[in-house]
């Protein structure tokens, strides 16, 4: 049972921060607002977790508690893409590397202290590293194809489907944290919606790839989410690429629902997975 | 010369006896897993009070019964060893909103300081780490029994309860399903060694 005042810091104050952000932000920054969806992921879902489980000391001493600096550096560094528009682009995936690196690093610092060997733990952090980059180049494409409207219902989806399998996978603390990523992508969407053109850009990917990378990492390796969740969810943004542009570009709200339609069907098999590797619910518990 | 050797021989078997005396003043025990229990009790939504237990508890411990004070234990327990009877639940509390155990895969206890207070109690101060958190606490310890074992060995055995807040551990989550204080009993039967 969540409380209400927990239901509004953790899922209404992120929802609303991320629409004043996409939406007043854009008044100032016209010519290139991409960055901002990235900095309404990051600080909405900050601000989520702050509400449901505090904000973390730093350093954090969980996985966990790591997500929300990852993400407020990600957002540091699609500002700093934006400012610097005339930096080379094999700059912005070093910056992009280094972040997820040290972020993957931090996260899986448990798997490497009890679990696993010197050479397990470079052979993990080098594969899930170069999956993480595969994910920016993937999103990097989709999402700037899709219209603002249909790319936000995309990132809601996928923080959507994280949530609800979190929720499955035996930890009820990352599903609500997920919920506040989630919260925050619904507030995005929400102001995609007012006059005026707020597109989900390319700067934006990397906080994207880094909420989600740690909520499924900590579902994956501290709890009990099943890989192929894992794998389906990593991948459901990208499902949305697959809808043909015939459909994506008729209208806004056709684009928007081909993309719940697809993308809900991958992280609808995800959930369907979780919950048939989840012990059997017991009410009395 | 003859004299001198006897001296040194005399003084030889003197030493032995101390370091023999020391070594059986203070008994080394081994932690017997299959007959030692670290048990929790927590209430539940306020209405009742539920139990779980860790099943795998090891260590050592040295008792000087006619020295208490110079008596000490380390125990480790891992804490995927928990089980409440119920499987659901047993996830639930394995995962990061409660003990983590992934990330904090074992709970230590090591004792700072040991006093009689009774015929059979004791009043030990110890470092308890759970969830990655250490905390000095302070207990009263009851020695249940000594005697030979079926094998032929020597053991002892002895049981403690204390209460700890959870929060103090950094185990925070659903603070209106389940309380605060967390009382927990330790048994424990160690073979001499």
């Amino acid at each position: 049972m969540i409380a209400p005042t927990a239901l509004l810091l953790g899922l209404g104050i992120p929802a609303l921060l991320a629409a004043a952000i996409v939406a007043g932000g854009q008044r100032v920054a016209i010519a290139r607002s991409g960055w901002l969806a990235g900095l309404a992921l990051a600080l909405g879902y900050g601000a989520g977790h702050a509400g449901f489980l505090g904000w973390p000391a730093f350093p954090a001493r969980v996985a966990e508690q790591w997500i929300p600096y990852a993400a407020c550096g990600a957002a540091v560094l699609a500002t700093l893409a934006t400012a610097s528009a005339r930096s080379p682009r094999w700059l912005d995936w070093v910056l992009r590397a280094v972040l997820l690196g040290v972020a993957l690093a931090l996260w899986l610092r448990p798997m490497m202290a009890y679990q696993w060997t010197a050479a397990a733990s470079a052979g993990w952090l080098a594969g899930l590293l170069v999956l993480a980059l595969l994910a920016c180049l993937g999103l990097d494409r989709v999402l700037e194809s899709l219209e603002p409207c249909a790319a936000w219902t995309a990132v809601v989806c996928t923080f959507g489907g994280i949530t609800v399998t979190l929720a499955l996978s035996g930890s009820l603390a990352l599903g609500q944290i997920a919920g506040s990523a989630a919260a925050a992508a619904t507030g995005g969407l929400g102001a995609t919606l007012l006059p005026g053109r707020r597109p989900f850009g390319r700067e934006s990917v990397l906080v994207l790839v880094t909420i989600a990378a740690g909520l499924l990492l900590c579902g994956l390796f501290y709890a009990d989410l099943p890989r192929a969740s894992a794998l389906l969810l990593a991948v459901a943004p990208l499902a949305a690429g697959a809808i043909p542009r015939a459909i994506r570009e008729r209208s806004t709200l056709g684009g928007a629902l081909a993309v719940v339609a697809v993308v809900g069907l991958v992280v609808g098999a995800a959930a369907g997975i979780a919950f048939a590797s989840s012990p059997p619910f017991d009410s009395a518990y | 010369m003859r004299q001198s050797r006897i001296t040194q021989i005399v003084l030889a078997l003197a030493l032995g006896s101390l370091a023999l005396e020391a070594t059986l003043a203070a008994d080394a025990y081994s932690i017997d897993t299959a007959h030692s229990a670290v048990m929790f009790k927590i209430t539940h939504l306020g209405v009742s009070t539920f139990h779980g237990r860790f099943f795998d508890v090891s260590g050592n411990y040295s008792f000087d019964e006619a020295n208490p004070a110079a008596s000490s234990f380390e125990a480790t327990v891992k804490a995927d060893s928990l089980d409440t009877h119920n499987e659901k639940r047993d996830q639930h509390l394995k995962s990061p909103d409660f003990f983590n155990t992934k990330q904090f895969p074992v709970i230590t206890m090591k004792s700072k300081s040991v006093k009689k207070t009774g015929d059979k109690t004791l009043a030990v101060t110890a470092d308890l780490t759970l969830h990655g958190v250490t905390k000095e606490i302070t207990f009263d310890v009851k020695q249940v029994g000594a005697g030979p074992g079926p094998g032929g060995g020597f053991r002892s055995g002895f049981d403690t309860q204390f209460t700890i807040k959870r929060s103090d551990f950094d185990i925070k989550f659903m603070p209106g399903g389940l309380g605060e204080d967390v009382t927990v009993t330790v048994s424990i039967e160690g073979v001499r060694q």
